[in-house]
């Protein structure tokens, strides 16, 4: 009896030492502190229950450390974030027009979104009050954020970071919604460490 | 008397500038009437469909953006259920409607003002929903169109379809002023155009531009 219980509690699934769990986080933070500036192709995949095929929209990435983003949708709608310096600004494609410099209110929202961008990229997951970070060991190793902030529930039930193998970029994200709506962005033809400009995050040209 | 005078003078200006907002109508033959009611009902989806546009949305004092429609609805049954997504993946937008009751599941600010959602399923109707009642006059434009007239004093609508596959559907208030006016280009994809304007006036009005991004088999899983 005794040797039946203990072959069922080998067989149960081990979580992970916390000593094991910090060594990872520690391990994680330190690769992607090593990653200077990202640059990469992302294809965006809406899932909605009631389309039967995900709406989807294709745009470059880039980042460069400390707090520098570009992020770009060439299509279906052209639209730029543009985070430098601490100034976060979005611009829409207009026809006749051209890149038209969005209002305060929504440059608001996406200086918002951009700045835990920035800090997950940093692996500064930690550090932000409004969500709460779990890692999965995978492969492909995770970082699962649920919200803690009833306003942001209400809107997201979690982000799912997925690393690359080396651990030194994010390969995709999963954000779901709620049952009915889910939104997961892949990352392709990641260049690291390159050279990037200023003029990359502060001109939409 | 000189006021009463130049008030009445101004009651005939403002009514002639309003009743000519509603255009007159011109006889067809009766072969072109047997084949014009089938033509101005194609302009509509019939029954299920589920739909994708980008649209440019173009309101006062300049400002535009840009977002992803989605409508899926019946047109038989006057049901749809539409979202609005930033071009991030947000919905900033969803809601249906159903016997003409609104039901709005999530409306980000500033989409959260209760008229939007009035507003939005107006023009929705506008550009999904044909007429439930037969015309009350089949005519012709000066300008050669044709036009299938629906609706009762007061709330009118004309399909107007034009020589080269487009077609327009304007709506009048009581006076014969243009309410909303939707034109769309072909070419035609499974009934739905590949472009379509849709103009409200007004000093509060907007502009909308749609491309089709996709239609789906309503009943794909």
């Amino acid at each position: 009896m005794i040797k039946a219980i203990a072959i069922v509690f080998l067989l149960l699934p081990v979580p992970a030492a916390p000593d094991a769990e910090a060594g990872k986080w520690q391990e994680l933070r330190e690769s992607l502190r090593a990653t200077k500036t990202i640059s990469a192709r992302f294809e965006q995949h809406k899932n909605l229950k009631i389309l039967a095929r995900p709406l989807v929209s294709k745009g470059r990435f880039h980042f460069r450390a400390p707090g520098s983003i570009r992020w770009e949708y060439l299509s279906p709608i052209k639209a730029i974030s543009l985070v430098h310096r601490g100034n976060t600004q979005r611009f829409s494609w207009v026809a006749e027009q051209g890149f038209v410099k969005d209002s305060s209110a929504e440059v608001e929202a996406m200086r918002v979104v951009m700045d835990k961008i920035v800090g997950w990229m940093s692996g500064r997951f930690d550090q932000d009050p409004t969500f709460l970070a779990t890692l999965e060991p995978g492969p492909p190793l995770r970082v699962i954020l649920v919200p803690q902030e009833p306003a942001i529930a209400e809107l997201i039930a979690r982000v799912e970071l997925r690393f690359s193998a080396r651990l030194n970029v994010v390969a995709e994200v999963l954000i779901v919604e709620n049952e009915q709506s889910s939104t997961l962005i892949r990352f392709d033809q990641v260049k690291l460490n390159q050279l990037l400009p200023d003029r990359l995050f502060e001109e939409v040209d | 008397m000189k006021i009463l005078a130049r008030l009445g003078l101004c009651l005939s200006l403002s009514c002639l500038a309003s009743c000519a907002g509603l255009p007159v109508l011109l006889e067809l033959e009766q072969s072109e009437r047997t084949q014009l009611l089938p033509a101005c009902s194609v302009v509509f989806p019939r029954g299920p469909f589920r739909v994708v546009h980008t649209i440019e949305i173009s309101l006062p004092l300049g400002k535009t953006t840009s977002l992803i429609g989605v409508s899926v609805g019946d047109s038989a049954k006057h049901t749809v259920r539409s979202l609005l997504i930033s071009p991030e993946g947000v919905i900033l937008f969803d809601a249906t409607q159903a016997g003409g009751r609104i039901q709005v599941f999530r409306a980000l600010p500033p989409l959260d003002e209760p008229e939007f959602a009035q507003r939005l399923f107006g023009d929705v109707g506008h550009i999904f929903f044909a007429p439930k009642d037969q015309p009350r006059q089949l005519g012709r434009l000066a300008d050669q169109r044709r036009v299938c007239r629906f609706g009762q004093s007061g709330r009118l609508a004309d399909v107007i379809l034009g020589t080269g596959g487009d077609w327009t559907i304007r709506s009048y208030d009581a006076r014969g002023r243009v309410t909303r006016e939707l034109v769309a280009h072909p070419p035609v994809q499974r009934g739905f155009a590949r472009h379509m304007e849709l103009s409200v006036p007004g000093v509060a009005g907007y502009q909308m531009r749609f491309e089709l991004l996709r239609v789906e088999d309503p009943n794909q899983e």
